[in-house]
């Protein structure tokens, strides 16, 4: 009668007649499959949109990444209209428009609009009343006379 | 266990010396696995192969938290079972003769003259001892784990173990009497 070790010693023997050519056969298919599985695989590189798809964090990524580029270009957009709003062809038509602008600037940079309004009141008191049209040259010549030979005011 | 966790990394890089390495290591006890639990040489080749070949296709999502020995068990279990299901839902005279004449020469052919005795005595137990069986005293898994895989408790492995062996030993004992006799 067997024991029950002897039945366990036997199970743990049990081995399959013609293993070995069985085994051969499958090992080979097997080299194929995984020969596909690598071509396979290197055909089909990892798409990032199925990348950013795969993980929430990614997707959230990806959400705030575009909100931001959104929001950048807004502010951009609006900069650059500011930028383009400011007349500069109007600024620099007139040499005397340029210096105002400069004396301007540099008064308002001074003491801001109280500053201004006093360069202005001073310029007025000084120079009297002048037509509209008036170009720094002419300006230069009231206050200085006419201009010497190789002399010049504009540079 | 090191060794396993090597070979699936390599595996996983598409080396075929670790495949290789992996099935030369396991191939042969899956092989009499599949072959116990189907009685049937050819199939259990076929899923032998089917194991593989998943194995292959999941290679770059496999994450193996345990043993790489039960991983394969497990795989071919579960196959060998859907082929059992099939066979069973798709009635043929080849396949009853196989599954109801397990001491013919289709089983001789499988385990060999020595064990034929073994492997007709394993044929008579339930699907479900013969598969405890076969992973406890084969495969060395966890009586926990089998538990798992059958979706059953601990305590149904172990009494389907322990009456699956005294059936066994009392079958054999049978065949012994019946040679002595005549």
């Amino acid at each position: 009668m067997k024991s029950v070790k002897d039945i366990k010693q036997s199970v743990r023997e049990l081995k399959v007649e013609s293993g070995e050519q069985i085994h051969g056969r499958i090992l080979d298919k097997l080299r194929r499959s995984l020969d596909k599985s690598k071509e396979q695989t290197a055909e089909h590189q990892p798409n990032i949109w199925r990348t950013i798809m795969k993980s929430k964090i990614a997707k959230l990524t990806a959400v705030a990444a575009i909100f931001f580029a959104i929001g950048l270009f807004f502010v951009g957009h609006d900069r650059k209209e500011q930028i383009e709003s400011y007349p500069k062809a109007e600024a620099v038509k007139s040499p005397a428009e340029l210096t105002t602008f400069a004396a301007l600037t540099f008064a308002y940079r001074q003491g801001e609009m109280k500053k201004v309004e006093q360069i202005c009141d001073k310029a007025i008191a000084m120079a009297g009343p002048r037509p509209a049209g008036i170009s720094v040259h002419e300006l230069l010549e009231d206050f200085n006379g006419k201009v010497q030979k190789g002399q010049s005011y504009e540079k | 266990m090191l060794e396993d966790k090597l070979l699936i990394w390599k595996f996983k890089h598409g080396s075929n010396e670790a495949l290789c390495r992996i099935y030369q290591k396991y191939g042969d006890y899956l092989l009499a696995l599949a072959a116990a639990l189907l009685q049937d040489v050819n199939a259990a080749e076929d899923v032998l192969h089917d194991v593989f070949c998943r194995f292959i296709e999941s290679r770059e999502k496999l994450k193996l938290a345990g043993n790489l020995k039960s991983f394969l068990a497990t795989c071919t279990v579960n196959l060998a079972r859907d082929r059992l299901r099939a066979r069973k839902l798709r009635p043929c005279e080849l396949c009853e003769t196989i599954v109801a004449d397990t001491n013919g020469p289709e089983n001789y052919a499988v385990f060999g003259e020595q064990a034929r005795s073994l492997s007709h005595a394993i044929a008579q137990l339930t699907y479900e001892q013969q598969e405890v069986i076969m992973l406890h005293v084969r495969g060395g898994m966890k009586f926990r784990q089998i538990a798992g895989i059958q979706g059953t408790s601990m305590n149904t492995v172990k009494s389907r173990y322990r009456y699956g062996l005294e059936r066994l030993r009392k079958t054999l004992s049978d065949e012994e009497n019946k040679n002595e006799i005549s």
